[in-house]
């Protein structure tokens, strides 16, 4: 393993939304998440669980009230003037809904172009023609250049966002929920093309996502969260094969296409994700484990690692998972 | 079976009755326009000149309208007085749409305590009755038609911040605000105006018709009172105080003008129904 | 209790609006072009005089300390002294409000009466060829004016058929008979716009009521179309029509104001009129006060009922 500095990273991020008076829910709690240069990681989690929030505080969409996000190594709070344009353009985002996401009254062409605008880059020659490039690469035909939204169907305005994100070089792609609007064949097709274009704009991804199949198919690595925190993180094979939480695993097992760990046997969550105005103490999945003990209704445990590089919040480990623990590992 | 019958008996003659009204409207709008453009061609007299010989004439064909009380051609003070009563109630309503639409953006983009602010504000001049704070200001500021219209477009103005509120607050949240967010765009250039502004704009227009009813009739009463257009000028509501005065001389005299007043303002809020329907994205 | 509980609350919510409204009235006088005290006095007035009319209205004084004393002598019922007539403002207009508010209370019982109905029979044939024909006379006569309306009854029905009093009216304290006999006119002009509102905005309400789950649920019981329309879709519209009858009381006041003048009614109207013709600047500020008065109590008895009515408002 490499120790080389991450792309993107988050330290004990969390972000806290205010509800009414003196309250406030905990969308992200202390999450710490490595992006490496050239990867794809996939962060996976049930509505609620505060994933597309971990994507918004790492671009500044979602206010950080605790914790640092830093981008190679700086702290992106001490970003300003030109570095803060740089780390905009480095770090770009596609929406989940491709049609809410595009500006209604605006045209194709207008949208794709506006962060060039916005940034002022370059003469405006030059910025249309990056934006009709980019349109290309995603695959629109030009004449959709000149049309709006409304004219057009899911799947190209998922490709315009995409383009959009695309336009100012970046090297960071956050792609929040990126598909899960658009029927499966579309799916397929868009999921091809981010590929493609991984390779060709040498990417590094951030793929966000409930959706196991989609994320497997991806991810180089994967980040699983529940409630606000993450619950466990490793190589998606390694994950795939031998998941190492109780949570992990009940996923997987509603996969099992995707899973060959626990064939057969498919473990069903009782209950609904808990509000995240008031979760559970200790192990914030302890009110839908199947293997839930005293411990953890009381202690919260940490993100560590079991196996080098593969990393799990689970305070009955070594009962759950006998040998897979690796004692310096542990330590 | 029944029921699909009814429907379409119901339906047929409700979309004539509604198209005429809204053909009725464009043409009354149309008519009024043409007036505006083209008062001082079509006005057989001047609206101010006097004859005494001839006050308070009955209609004929030399004085289509009559005379009033002065030997003024009625019809050309009604021609004339159209063009100054749109032309005010315009003044009352641009003033509104300028002075309430950055202050409504303003308080549903920022929110907090600037909204806080704004809507008490807000609240409390909604609770003086529109036409009375408009007396109020108007008799302060020295009664005449630019003080009258300044007033009605400052009581006019709430409407207008809390229609521009609600409308922001609605899209604030939408994916593409914070898709230009995520790239940097903020401010009046690239926020506001590019992604606000148009995406709130269709309801206010809507609003602007209706207004535009409004501020015809506040001018009507404010000159009837006489804090408006000042003699000899000519308005509608000029024309009117003027010949109410000689009501059991030549009761027909109040007529026209009420009427042009009445269709005018039916047909502002017609057009604003229509289109209010045309926006409305359920119809598609 | 509740009822009182329920009331306080209310009233400590209104408190920063009245504060923000009394502000209004008091900057009004601001607005006077020029010097007030020459505004007041005339231009040929002394310069004692002027003097005078400063340290009288307190011009002297720094902003705050005019505002204060301002709203202290109206909270303790003096509005000061008219310029013209050297009475009481407060007793000027006091001696008129009694008029306004029974023209207004006429009116907006006729508008009840009138768009109350109309409404909801609207709203059972929505869509229908009546509904279409209610709403667009409706609005046509949203955009009659009530004064022309006054005076086109006026023609018809004083000076044609003679079956009422014309313009002139007698004084409410003289003769009450002859005195609500002249407001019947003056009723009917305001409460026909009125009711017309009322009428859109009542079937609006209904409509959207009678497609509501439980008027399904009730029709499927049998329920009688008279008890559901009338009983239960009208009761569950009653926090709607709270809310249109606070509008329709701050426009039927406007709307008087200018009627009266047309019917030469001695209301607050006439005397705002008047107060403009001689300058007296004191009482067009109480007139206008008095009418935001009467409308953020009316706005507070909304409210209240607002607490009651609906369960989920504490």
């Amino acid at each position: 393993m490499t120790t080389s500095v991450p792309l993107l990273s988050l330290e004990s991020v969390t972000v806290r939304f205010p509800i009414g008076r003196r309250r406030h829910v905990t969308a992200v709690d202390t999450v710490d998440l490595n992006l490496l240069e050239g990867e794809t990681l996939g962060l996976i989690g049930e509505s609620g669980s505060g994933k597309s929030t971990v994507a918004r505080a790492a671009i500044g969409l979602a206010p950080v009230s605790g914790g640092t996000v830093r981008w190679r190594g700086d702290d992106v709070r001490s970003f300003s003037g030109q570095r803060r344009r740089e780390f905009t353009e480095a770090v770009q985002m596609v929406f989940q809904d491709p049609h809410s996401a595009l500006d209604p009254r605006r045209t194709i062409i207008q949208s794709v172009r506006e962060p060039l605008d916005v940034m002022g880059r370059g003469r405006k020659s030059a910025r249309q023609e990056t934006a009709e490039k980019a349109l290309s690469d995603v695959g629109l035909p030009r004449q959709m250049l000149g049309r709006y939204p409304h004219q057009l169907s899911g799947g190209q305005k998922q490709r315009a966002n995409i383009a959009r994100a695309l336009v100012t070089d970046p090297q960071v792609l956050i792609c929040d929920e990126s598909v899960a609007a658009l029927d499966v064949a579309l799916q397929a097709e868009i999921l091809n093309l981010l590929q493609d274009l991984k390779e060709k704009y040498e990417l590094t991804v951030l793929f966000i996502s409930h959706d196991l199949s989609v994320i497997s198919h991806l991810a180089d690595r994967i980040a699983v969260m529940y409630l606000g925190d993450i619950v466990e993180e490793a190589p998606t094979d390694a994950i795939v094969e031998r998941p190492l939480h109780p949570y992990s695993e009940a996923l997987l097992s509603a996969q099992p296409l995707v899973s060959h760990a626990s064939r057969g046997t498919r473990i069903t969550l009782e209950g609904d994700i808990p509000s995240p105005v008031s979760p559970p103490p200790g192990c914030r999945f302890n009110t839908r484990c199947p293997h839930a003990a005293d411990e953890c209704r009381e202690t919260r445990p940490a993100l560590v690692p079991v196996v080098p590089g593969h990393e799990s919040a689970c305070l009955r480990i070594e009962d759950l998972y006998p040998g897979s623990v690796r004692s310096e590992a542990l330590r | 079976m029944s029921v699909i019958t009814t429907h379409v008996k119901a339906r047929t003659p409700r979309r004539r009755a509604g198209r005429l009204a809204v053909w009725t409207s464009y043409a009354i709008l149309g008519a009024v326009l043409v007036v505006v453009l083209f008062a001082g061609l079509l006005a057989p007299y001047s609206p101010t000149e006097q004859a005494l010989d001839r006050i308070l004439l009955p209609m004929s064909t030399a004085h289509p309208l009559g005379t009033d009380d002065l030997g003024r051609d009625v019809l050309s003070r009604m021609l004339h007085g159209t063009r100054v009563s749109v032309l005010a109630a315009s003044l009352a309503v641009a003033i509104a749409v300028v002075a309430g639409l950055p202050v409504g953006i303003l308080a549903g983009w920022r929110g907090g305590l600037v909204d806080l602010f704004v809507m008490r504000l807000v609240d409390s001049v909604m609770s003086f009755p529109a036409i009375v704070l408009a007396i109020g200001i108007t008799a302060t500021m020295g009664p005449n038609i630019t003080n009258a219209m300044i007033a009605v477009g400052i009581v006019l103005s709430p409407a207008i911040i809390r229609l521009a509120r609600a409308q922001v607050m609605a899209i604030k949240s939408e994916t593409y605000i914070e898709a230009a967010a995520s790239f940097g765009a903020a401010g009046l250039r690239r926020m506001i105006v590019p992604h606000v502004v148009p995406n709130i704009i269709q309801p206010i227009l809507v609003q602007v018709a209706v207004l535009m009813g409004f501020a015809l009739i506040a001018e009507a009463s404010l000159s009837f009172l006489q804090l408006g257009v000042q003699p000899p000028d000519a308005s509608w509501g000029a024309v009117l105080s003027r010949s109410y005065v000689f009501l059991d001389q030549a009761p027909l005299q109040i007529f026209v003008p009420g009427i042009a007043i009445a269709a005018t303002v039916f047909a502002f809020n017609i057009i604003g129904d229509e289109v209010q329907r045309l926006l409305d994205p359920k119809r598609k | 209790m509740r009822v009182l509980r329920v009331a306080g609350t209310s009233a400590v919510a209104a408190v920063p609006t009245l504060v923000l409204a009394t502000l209004i009235v008091f900057f009004l006088q601001r607005l006077i072009p020029g010097d007030p005290a020459v505004a007041i006095a005339g231009e040929y007035a002394t310069p004692d005089n002027l003097e005078r009319i400063r340290v009288d209205l307190g011009l002297d004084q720094p902003l705050v300390m005019q505002y204060l004393s301002w709203i202290g002598n109206a909270l303790t019922g003096d509005l000061g002294t008219s310029y013209q007539t050297g009475e009481p403002i407060a007793a000027l207009v006091f001696d008129r409000l009694p008029l306004t508010l029974l023209l207004t209370l006429f009116a907006l019982v006729v508008a009840i009466a009138i768009g109350l109905p109309a409404g909801v029979i609207a709203a059972q044939k929505v869509d229908t060829a009546f509904d279409r024909f209610l709403t667009t006379a409706a609005t046509f006569g949203l955009a009659v004016p009530n004064f022309w309306l006054g005076m086109m009854l006026i023609v018809v029905f004083a000076l044609g058929l003679g079956w009422f009093p014309g313009p002139g009216g007698v004084r409410l304290q003289d003769d009450p008979a002859q005195a609500l006999h002249g407001l019947v006119l003056p009723a009917l002009a305001l409460g026909l716009v009125g009711g017309a509102e009322i009428c859109r905005q009542v079937r609006s309400a209904m409509v959207e009521n009678l497609s509501a789950d439980y008027v399904r649920t009730h029709r499927a019981k049998g329920l009688p179309n008279r008890d559901i329309v009338w009983r239960h879709a009208l009761k569950n519209s009653s926090l709607p029509f709270a809310t249109i009858i606070g509008l329709q009381v701050s426009r039927l006041i406007g709307a008087a104001v200018v009627v009266e003048a047309v019917f030469g009614l001695s209301g607050l109207g006439s005397l705002a009129v008047e107060a403009t013709n001689q300058r007296d600047y004191g009482v067009i500020q109480a007139v206008v006060f008095v009418a935001a008065l009467i409308v953020l109590l009316t706005n507070l008895l909304v409210d209240i009922s607002y607490r009651l009515l609906d369960p989920r408002i504490a």
